[in-house]
């Protein structure tokens, strides 16, 4: 029962802190060395030698240091590690995800930008890049196989540095596929209006990214799919993959494609020039890979649990409340720009511009994800509400204090004028009537959920404070039930064996029959169909 | 209970109300009264004015009529100025004898997220004096420096 061992104390946690911190530092310490030494080794001696010796000294420092201690600690870790209490330690499980993704990223950076300028034909200095690359490479090969020898692998968040790697590998695909679009969508715009440019063509630009494409693909696809990284649901797995699924892609593609439509419409007002036409390529770059993760992501949600889902919805709507919100401050922006006419330049029509684009497309995808009006479940939306309203409060005081700065700056002055003042509010003023207007709007929705919170608490009329579950397969729904319809903190047992899993209405059946007066229960699944109810004490 | 779900079917429909009123107020004001002011021309606003429509239309012979002949010849030459997004309201505007003192509030406009809007703007001042009975440009913010003479390239 790997689950319930007792810490003795602080001393084990600590031992393994400082253990794996030492060898984690001894391990990039002796891998540096070793790439240095051979990368000095290939490289042809030149004409600057005390480079070298220096370079040769620090090299052979690291390797002959760090190389034996090394080894010496690894040896006497892995023969604790096969005790079952010390590879279920978190701290393994951390060192373990910490090493393999430095690896990982040191060799993939290193083999990639390699590639990236052999293909520019940038020959200086290959060989320290390569020799990195090879031997970060047989430091990650080390963890791998550590990680698939079953005595020593990480029994704790096992799968940490499989979620890591994947999510980096796509960043960096992400990343270098919008850095390509971007070259070859400006060379396309370079052909409207004629303009010199200078550095590299863009056929080059667009070859040297791919290592990075491939490259990034390859490592999200190998931990993603071939290591079933996709089939891990739950947890830390479903956390990362809402925060950069859906929230960084959804951002990247709202950002993308509200800047993009506020370019284009804008191109109808004003001739096209360059300083016009300049930023269309990395908005329309930035768009397009936006929306392929986005999309991909919202659509393999099916897989996931409700919770994930809801999630999902919730992060969505958030985006497109902050982007639309901020739209509507900059309308109001645009309005107190139209009440003051400007000595010269604009007039505040870009202004309004961009604000209504935001508006409408923020708007439209918080219509889209939030559905207001449809009947939602109280539960789920608290932890929404509440940052709503954090977030509302802190960006309302900001723009308070500078509005009263301006204010004050403006009645101690003698000579300032009105009109100024107007100009000088203007952008925290709108601003403010819109977290104004949200908040508002949040406030409403917050009050009707606690009405139906307070009424709906416990169906069974009854209360109790602490439920102890012991069954077996997935209990997860079960808990979600539970909570839900007694208002009480549940907590799992797992128990061995395929037959003692229960099911929501059996366990509802069972809370029923219990008396008023207990405060915490537990509900032992004695076989299919069978609930035993066993008061607890206090 | 019914009452209250009135109440609460109406807020966002409220809400969405004043949201179009503040959108469309915007518009029309955008669109009707989107003029530049109209200083006296030969008032130190009216100068600063004219140098600014002159710089910001490209015009750098006009702009650099208005500025001294010190100034003038100071000025780097080759500073272009982006009018698309840029825009020059009038702060305060103080006059002591032969020199007058404009200050200015500079904003530039850009759209590349919604978090970062029309925010950028800083204040700076023009000085001017008065020679022969018509105000010239003595100092300027750096930014709106837009000179044609050539600069001597010293060896």
């Amino acid at each position: 029962m790997s689950g319930y061992t007792q810490t003795r104390g602080a001393l084990p946690t600590v031992r393994r802190l400082i253990l794996y911190i030492l060898l984690f530092a001894l391990v990039s310490i002796a891998a540096s060395g070793t790439s240095q030494l051979l990368g000095l080794i290939i490289t042809p001696a030149s004409g600057n030698d005390s480079g070298r010796t220096t370079g040769l000294a620090l090299a052979l420092a690291f390797v002959l240091i760090a190389g034996p201690l090394t080894f010496v600690l690894w040896r006497s870790l892995a023969k604790r590690l096969l005790d079952s209490e010390e590879n279920s330690a978190p701290a393994w499980a951390l060192y373990m995800a910490a090493m393999y993704v430095t690896s990982l990223i040191v060799a993939s950076t290193a083999m990639f930008s390699l590639l990236g300028n052999l293909l520019l034909d940038h020959t200086d200095g290959w060989q320290s890049k390569l020799s990195t690359a090879l031997i970060w490479a047989g430091v990650w090969w080390w963890q791998v196989r550590i990680i698939k020898d079953s005595r020593r692998t990480p029994r704790t968040l096992p799968q940490l540095s499989g979620i890591l790697s994947s999510w980096y590998g796509l960043v960096l695909a992400a990343v270098a596929t919008v850095s390509a679009l971007t070259a070859l969508f400006s060379a396309t715009v370079g052909l409207l209006i004629p303009n010199a440019w200078v550095g590299t063509p863009w056929w080059l630009e667009v070859l040297s990214q791919l290592p990075w494409i491939l490259g990034g693909l390859l490592l999200w696809w190998w931990h993603w799919i071939q290591q079933r990284v996709a089939k891990i649901h739950g947890g830390f797995s479903d956390v990362a993959y809402i925060l950069m699924g859906i929230l960084a892609a959804g951002a990247m593609m709202l950002g993308g494609t509200g800047y993009l439509l506020y370019l284009v419409i804008r191109l109808l007002w004003h001739q096209p020039t360059a300083p016009l036409l300049t930023p269309i390529p990395l908005a329309l770059a930035g768009a397009l890979v936006g929306s392929v993760i986005f999309t991909y992501s919202w659509s393999a949600l099916s897989q996931r649990s409700a919770e994930t889902k809801n999630a999902a919805r919730l992060v969505t709507s958030g985006l497109g409340l902050a982007a639309g919100a901020s739209g509507l401050g900059v309308c109001v922006n645009a309005l107190l720009a139209a009440l003051v006419p400007p000595l010269a330049g604009d007039r505040g029509g870009d202004l309004l511009l961009a604000g209504v684009v935001w508006l409408l497309w923020g708007a439209g995808l918080w219509v889209w994800a939030w559905q207001p009006g449809r009947k939602a479940d109280a539960h789920d939306r608290r932890v929404y509400l509440v940052v709503v309203f954090g977030l509302s409060a802190v960006v309302a005081l900001v723009a308070l204090l500078i509005i009263g700065f301006k204010v004050f700056t403006f009645l101690l002055e003698s000579n300032g004028l009105f009109s100024g003042l107007i100009d000088a509010i203007r952008a925290p003023f709108g601003l403010l009537v819109a977290t104004a207007l949200v908040s508002i709007y949040h406030f409403v929705i917050w009050r009707a959920d606690r009405e139906v919170l307070e009424t709906t608490t416990s169906p069974t009329g009854k209360s109790h404070t602490k439920i102890l579950l012991v069954a077996s397969g997935d209990t997860s729904e079960l808990r979600t039930v539970l909570a839900k319809a007694t208002g009480a903190k549940v907590q799992v047992i797992p128990r061995s064996g395929e037959e003692y899993m229960a099911t929501s209405e059996g366990l509802l059946a069972a809370i029923g029959s219990i008396p008023e007066d207990s405060r915490h229960i537990m509900l032992l699944v004695e076989g299919p169909g069978s609930i035993r109810v066993i008061e607890l004490a206090e | 209970m019914g009452h209250r779900t009135a109440v609460k079917n109406r807020t966002p429909l409220i809400i969405l109300g004043i949201t179009v009123l503040l959108v469309l107020t915007a518009l029309v004001l955008v669109l009707v009264r989107g003029a530049v002011a109209t200083p006296d021309p030969r008032s130190p606003e009216g100068v600063v004015q004219s140098y600014l429509t002159a710089a910001l239309a490209g015009d750098q012979k006009q702009a650099t009529a208005l500025l001294t002949p010190q100034t003038s010849k100071d000025c780097p030459v080759g500073n272009v100025i982006n009018p698309e997004s840029m825009r020059v309201v009038l702060v305060s505007s103080i006059t002591a004898g032969n020199t007058a003192t404009v200050e200015v509030s500079i904003t530039n406009t850009s759209a590349s997220s919604p978090l970062d809007l029309g925010n950028s703007g800083y204040t700076d001042t023009f000085t001017l004096v008065k020679q022969q009975d018509s105000w010239s440009i003595k100092t300027l913010p750096w930014s709106l420096l837009a000179c044609e003479t050539e600069t001597e390239v010293q060896p």
